[in-house]
């Protein structure tokens, strides 16, 4: 083929030092032909972001080998000298990174961050270079430009942030631009805009695009190609659809069926299991609706009334209160014995403050917390430890929410005794409680650095188990794991809602997951609760305009789909910072359905 | 750090310790015993016994002082000296250091106060400190160890307190909360220990800066009394005479020096244990 | 970037007046009766009386504070008991050598330690590092007294290099000067330099690692100029912190150093006012010097709002 532009073979990375060398990826290859998207998926761990840094050479060279051929437009990268190679870089092969808020230097102001590029390649003057740095970011769409270039970059949130990497990486107007997780960072309304952002800056240089992501969804909406990598080695390649409706390989069909969209018509009203599979990669065991767990009679397990969260922003010098964040405004809702409720929201919508505001582990301003009816709210010391025991969390981090001096067995005791359990009967119970979340017992002794992502938030489910809970709120609870340990997670709590009767109120930013595990959905805005109902009729029929953006920004993967989705305009999220005086608008919730609100728009 | 720098680290501190306990079994001679007759013997020079009820063959292994005095003996008692001000003002310092400091991490109230007293303390020059709390209350081994203690309580409180303020913002720890630890227990089995490790370091360099601080005060005639053989009030009492007997200074400053830099070469040792990521931050 | 450094400035008053009270009253309070010491053998009850009157010694502590400070404010620190002349006076006669040492020391310590801790960095491993290392693990542990008497053993006396001791004023030759600080300035900058190379080696190495840096090579940029505006920019503030922190051990090692070279600068009067019990003097030096260590301090963190322009908003 004389189309490729890019053409990876077996490339092989492996980092280390002296004799100890520990292989990265092995013999990884594929093409990227001109002007194409092709997308490199995969977990933690499957060697996609080497790939990429191995092809730009930005690997640290003395403790890295690479080995294989990355053949350029013709010319073959891996004999290129380092001067050779800073041609190259930023010139011909732009890159972007994921973290926006860490990849632009913090001293320089962007203008000067994109003008060097222009400086270093194009040998432009610096006032040459400033009249093409207003283009680029007139091109990126960043408002105001003129007064914005000598901005620095804490002035800019994370999606302009990232407008500024991509005038960066596209300011020579490269051949290839490799983006490596772009938009992982990102809330999800941002992330479509940046998606369409890149799409548009593609069809009008005519540049191929490298796409490193570990979402299918995203995948489904902008690769022609995919390349699936596990365990650093390329798994399969081809076309996009093919990989999406044709897989024979087990991994591609565990990944896709963990982000696989709910069939609406299907599945109504109950939380849905994910499909299981063997390591043959066929199923073992369907995706199927729950039985009912909820009691929709008895006194609601938790109900929250008017809760407001805020925090006094003080002035530096003199202490002054100068604002306030509004956090949690004014929220309500209750939730049922053995019902998940799911509160959705980008970030800094008050949904994590509202779990831990729940927890009295930050103090609400008002509002009462009643959980099967007894007022948790003024509740304080020995009689609020008691009373807690029935409510638990299960934080986001499963690496930095255990102790790591701690082992298994400390961590899960630890709990008990508190609540006045004896050692012995504590002791005892420690193998039960690891079974019950598909841990074996023999672990107890060990220390949570050695277990995998996924067994530590086993174990955090464990430990909050320990006390015997009736409602949990899960924080963002499977939000760090990779997709496949995602599904197997997010399985065991719903057994767990089956087994127990508990409740969850189940926070989270990812609306693939929420489909599958809540009876209701909460959706919060700046604060507050803007819609509330079933969740078919929540995702299904969404009323408030947020909903719908909301909604209509998560990216479907589905690749024959691609394209129906509107295109985000542009908006960013505001943020709850009002004056100390500010009093908070009255609003009114419309009733939709039987159970199924929406604010009314002021 | 390389491990037979580290090694003989160790071997070093361990010579000085055994040198401070058993001061008078290894001195050969009273550190304070004048003898005019052996004035300024050059190191292993023979004692002139003539004069003296010993007459036993025997060498200076250090030489003698301006006064006589035996200098071997004098390093032995001397390292009793700088032991005891070191190892005493590290210990007092550490611990009256961790309980301000665990106070200010857990109690804002407190917190505000006593942090201005401790950033009015550090924003003073050590030697400075030390110079105006001896001159305000006399020179002797106690108002040494006050003076440096006042120094170096101040490093151990911002310590525990940067420990305690920044391991309560753990997951971990909000997660004990809502298992429902109590507070004393949340502050003994899950924050305190994470201060240990940058205790350990931290007390290593206050051992160090101690005995160093001490000499410094010595040496410039306010710190230990002039008649108490210390390796600072050696140095001074040979300055008078360094260009011709160059040895009354050499032998105490490499004393002095060997024991700062094996323990300064432990505290390194131990921080890059402890966290190998951070074995190149400074202090 | 003026309101910040403002409300540096006004954060430091409390510090200042906190320190002034702790200088005041340890040596005030404990240093016997002024009007006796001042007086001397000679004098008779009445005439003590007097310079009691004179001074404010009979009213409440207080109230001797505020008069204390309202003088010192305008540069008046009260009578040396020892050398019976206004303190004030003799202290601007001793600020000459101790002011040529700091700057000498500074600029010795700035262009050996900020390369070497720079090139450690970039090259772990490499000689540049081990010799960071080493000077850094020197410079803290052998006492300047020490060092100094090691440079006079080997410049001064084998060598015949330089004087021994003593200083040369500027009114008698710059170059005479240099000749007699710069041993001095070389023992004092052990410290300092120690100080420097390892926190240079650290904040490069940490910046390194940084995801801008990673983005500037993503760029195509050349090496050189990485390193000075990516790298040592962002590396710069804490450094800075450190210049100014270090002045501490600087000021330690002003009075030891002019001791073991027997410099008449205002560490070597400290010490003598020390010994002679000549409280009011002892007090200036030590204000000042605090003061002046305070204001570099201010001065650092000011600055740290220019390097680092998320400070400053």
């Amino acid at each position: 083929m004389t189309n490729k532009l890019l053409s990876v073979v077996d490339v092989s990375v492996s980092f280390g030092s002296g004799q100890k060398w520990k292989p990265v990826t092995s013999d990884v290859s594929f093409d990227i032909g001109h002007g194409e998207t092709v997308a490199i998926v995969g977990e933690s761990g499957s060697g996609k972001s080497v790939t990429a840094l191995s092809i730009m050479r930005l690997l640290p060279e003395r403790t890295t080998r690479i080995s294989g051929r990355v053949e350029f437009d013709g010319r073959d990268l891996t004999a290129y000298s380092s001067a050779q190679m800073r041609d190259v870089r930023g010139n011909e092969i732009g890159m972007i990174f994921q973290e926006p808020m860490t990849s632009l230097n913090p001293t320089m102001s962007i203008g000067d961050q994109i003008g060097e590029v222009l400086v270093r390649h194009r040998g432009l003057s610096r006032a040459r270079a400033r009249k093409d740095v207003l283009e680029l970011l007139a091109r990126v769409k960043i408002p105001a430009a003129e007064r914005r270039i000598d901005e620095y970059p804490h002035n800019f949130s994370g999606g302009m942030r990232q407008r500024v990497m991509i005038a960066m990486a596209l300011a020579c107007k490269p051949k290839l631009l490799i983006a490596d997780e772009p938009t992982t960072a990102l809330d999800v309304t941002i992330q479509n805009q940046i998606l369409q952002l890149i799409k548009e800056l593609q069809e009008e240089e005519k540049m191929a695009v490298m796409f490193i992501t570990h979402d299918m969804g995203v995948v489904a909406e902008t690769a022609d190609r995919t390349v699936v990598m596990y365990n650093g080695r390329v798994v399969e390649r081809g076309e996009t659809s093919r990989i999406f409706f044709q897989s024979e390989e087990p991994y591609t069909k565990r990944l896709l069926a963990a982000v696989a969209p709910l069939d609406a018509s299907r599945f109504k009203n109950r939380p849905v299991r994910y499909a299981e599979y063997g390591s043959d990669g066929s199923i073992s065991r369907l995706e199927e609706e729950q039985a009912d767990t909820v009691d929709g009679t008895s006194t609601p397990a938790l109900s929250v009334e008017n809760l407001t969260t805020r925090f006094v922003i003080r002035d530096k010098l003199f202490k002054r209160a100068v604002g306030k964040v509004h956090a949690v405004e004014n929220v309500t809702f209750s939730i049922q014995p053995g019902e998940t409720l799911s509160l959705v929201g980008e970030s800094g919508c008050g949904k994590s403050t509202t779990g831990r505001s729940i927890l009295q582990l930050v103090k609400p301003v008002s509002g009462t917390i009643r959980l099967f009816g007894r007022d948790l709210s003024n509740l304080s010391g020995a009689d609020l430890r008691a009373e807690r025991q029935s409510l638990q969390m299960v934080f986001q981090d499963p690496f930095a929410s255990l102790n790591p001096r701690f082992t298994i067995e400390d961590a899960l005791v630890e709990p008990m005794r508190c609540a006045g359990v004896d050692t012995v009967t504590a002791l005892s119970k420690v193998p039960e409680l690891l079974t019950l979340v598909g841990l074996n017992p023999e672990m107890a002794n060990r220390y949570p650095h050695e277990f995998s992502g996924g067994q530590r938030q086993r174990i955090c489910i464990a430990r909050a188990l320990s006390v015997s809970p009736k409602v949990i709120v899960a924080d963002e609870a499977v939000s760090a794991l990779d997709v496949s340990v995602k599904a197997q997670i997010v399985n065991l709590l719903l057994d767990l809602q089956q087994r127990l009767g508990l409740s969850y109120l189940f926070i989270s930013h990812d609306m693939t997951v929420v489909e599958r595990v809540s009876h209701r959905v909460a959706v919060m805005y700046l604060g507050e609760i803007v819609e509330i109902g079933p969740r078919a009729e929540v995702l299904g029929n969404p009323r408030h305009p947020y909903t719908r953006r909301l909604l209509s920004a998560v990216p479907i993967a589905d690749p024959s789909r691609r394209g129906q989705r509107a295109a985000g305009g542009f908006h960013e999220i505001k943020n709850p910072i009002r004056d100390v005086d500010y009093v908070s608008p009255p609003r009114e919730y419309q009733q939709v359905s039987d159970t199924h609100y929406v604010m009314a728009e002021s | 750090m390389k491990k037979p720098v580290l090694s003989l680290s160790y071997a070093i501190v361990a010579v000085i310790l055994l040198m401070a306990i058993l001061s008078p079994l290894i001195a050969s001679a009273d550190p304070n015993f004048v003898d005019p007759f052996n004035r300024n013997l050059a190191p292993l020079a023979s004692v002139n016994t003539a004069f003296l009820e010993d007459k036993s063959a025997r060498l200076a292994v250090f030489g003698t002082d301006g006064l006589g005095r035996d200098i071997l003996s004098r390093m032995v008692y001397g390292a009793r000296t700088s032991i005891l001000i070191g190892c005493s003002v590290t210990v007092v310092a550490v611990l009256l250091g961790t309980l301000i400091g665990l106070i200010c991490g857990s109690f804002r109230s407190a917190d505000g106060v006593i942090m201005r007293v401790m950033d009015g303390l550090m924003a003073i020059p050590a030697i400075l400190l030390a110079i105006a709390f001896m001159t305000a209350i006399g020179s002797g081994v106690w108002t040494v160890i006050l003076a440096i203690t006042v120094v170096e309580v101040p490093r151990v409180v911002r310590l525990v307190r940067s420990v305690v303020l920044s391991v309560r913002q753990e997951p971990y720890i909000e997660a004990a909360v809502s298992l429902g630890v109590p507070t004393g227990r949340l502050l003994a089995r899950h924050i305190l220990p994470n201060a240990v490790g940058p205790l350990t370091v931290l007390a290593t360099f206050i051992l160090s800066a101690a005995i160093l601080l001490e000499a410094t005060l010595s040496f410039l005639g306010l710190g230990m009394p002039q008649d108490v053989p210390t390796w600072g009030n050696t140095i001074a009492e040979g300055r008078t005479l360094f260009q011709i007997h160059p040895h009354n200074i050499w032998i105490p400053a490499a004393f002095l020096s060997l024991t700062v830099l094996s323990v300064n070469v432990i505290g390194d040792g131990l921080r890059d244990k402890l966290d190998p990521k951070n074995a190149s931050r400074a202090r | 970037m003026f309101s910040y450094a403002m409300r540096r400035f006004i954060t430091t008053i409390p510090v200042l007046l906190g320190i002034s009270v702790l200088v005041f009253l340890t040596l005030r309070v404990s240093s016997g009766d002024p009007a006796a010491i001042l007086g001397g053998d000679a004098v008779t009850t009445e005439q003590i009386e007097a310079i009691r009157q004179q001074l404010g010694l009979g009213e409440p502590v207080w109230k001797q504070y505020l008069l204390w400070l309202s003088h010192a404010l305008r540069g008046d620190f009260g009578v040396s008991y020892y050398y019976k002349m206004p303190v004030t006076q003799l202290i601007l006669s001793r600020v000459e050598p101790t002011m040529v040492l700091a700057v000498l020391t500074l600029a010795v310590s700035i262009l050996i330690a900020i390369p070497l801790g720079t090139a450690a960095a970039l090259r772990a491993g490499s000689i540049a590092d081990s010799l960071s290392t080493a000077v850094a693990v020197v410079g803290f542990s052998v006492p300047v007294f020490v060092v100094g008497y090691a440079l006079i053993g080997l410049f001064s006396i084998k060598l015949g290099l330089t004087p021994v001791q003593g200083y040369h004023r500027l009114s008698d030759g710059a170059l005479a000067t240099l000749a007699s600080t710069i041993l001095p300035s070389l023992a004092l900058a052990t410290v300092y330099i120690g100080l420097l190379t390892r926190i240079t080696r650290a904040s490069v190495l940490e910046v390194l690692n940084a995801d801008y840096v990673r983005t500037a090579k993503a760029k195509g940029l050349m090496p050189l100029p990485i390193t000075i505006k990516h790298v040592l920019r962002n590396a710069a503030a804490p450094i800075v912190t450190v210049v100014a922190m270090g002045f501490a051990s600087l000021i330690s090692g002003v009075v030891v150093t002019e001791s073991v070279f027997n410099i008449p600068g205002l560490g070597r009067l400290m010490v003598d006012a020390v010994l002679a019990r000549d409280y009011p003097s002892v007090q200036a030096i030590i204000l000042i010097f605090t003061v002046f260590y305070v204001l570099i301090n201010l001065l650092a963190d000011i600055s740290y709002g220019i390097l680092d322009p998320r400070v400053a908003s």
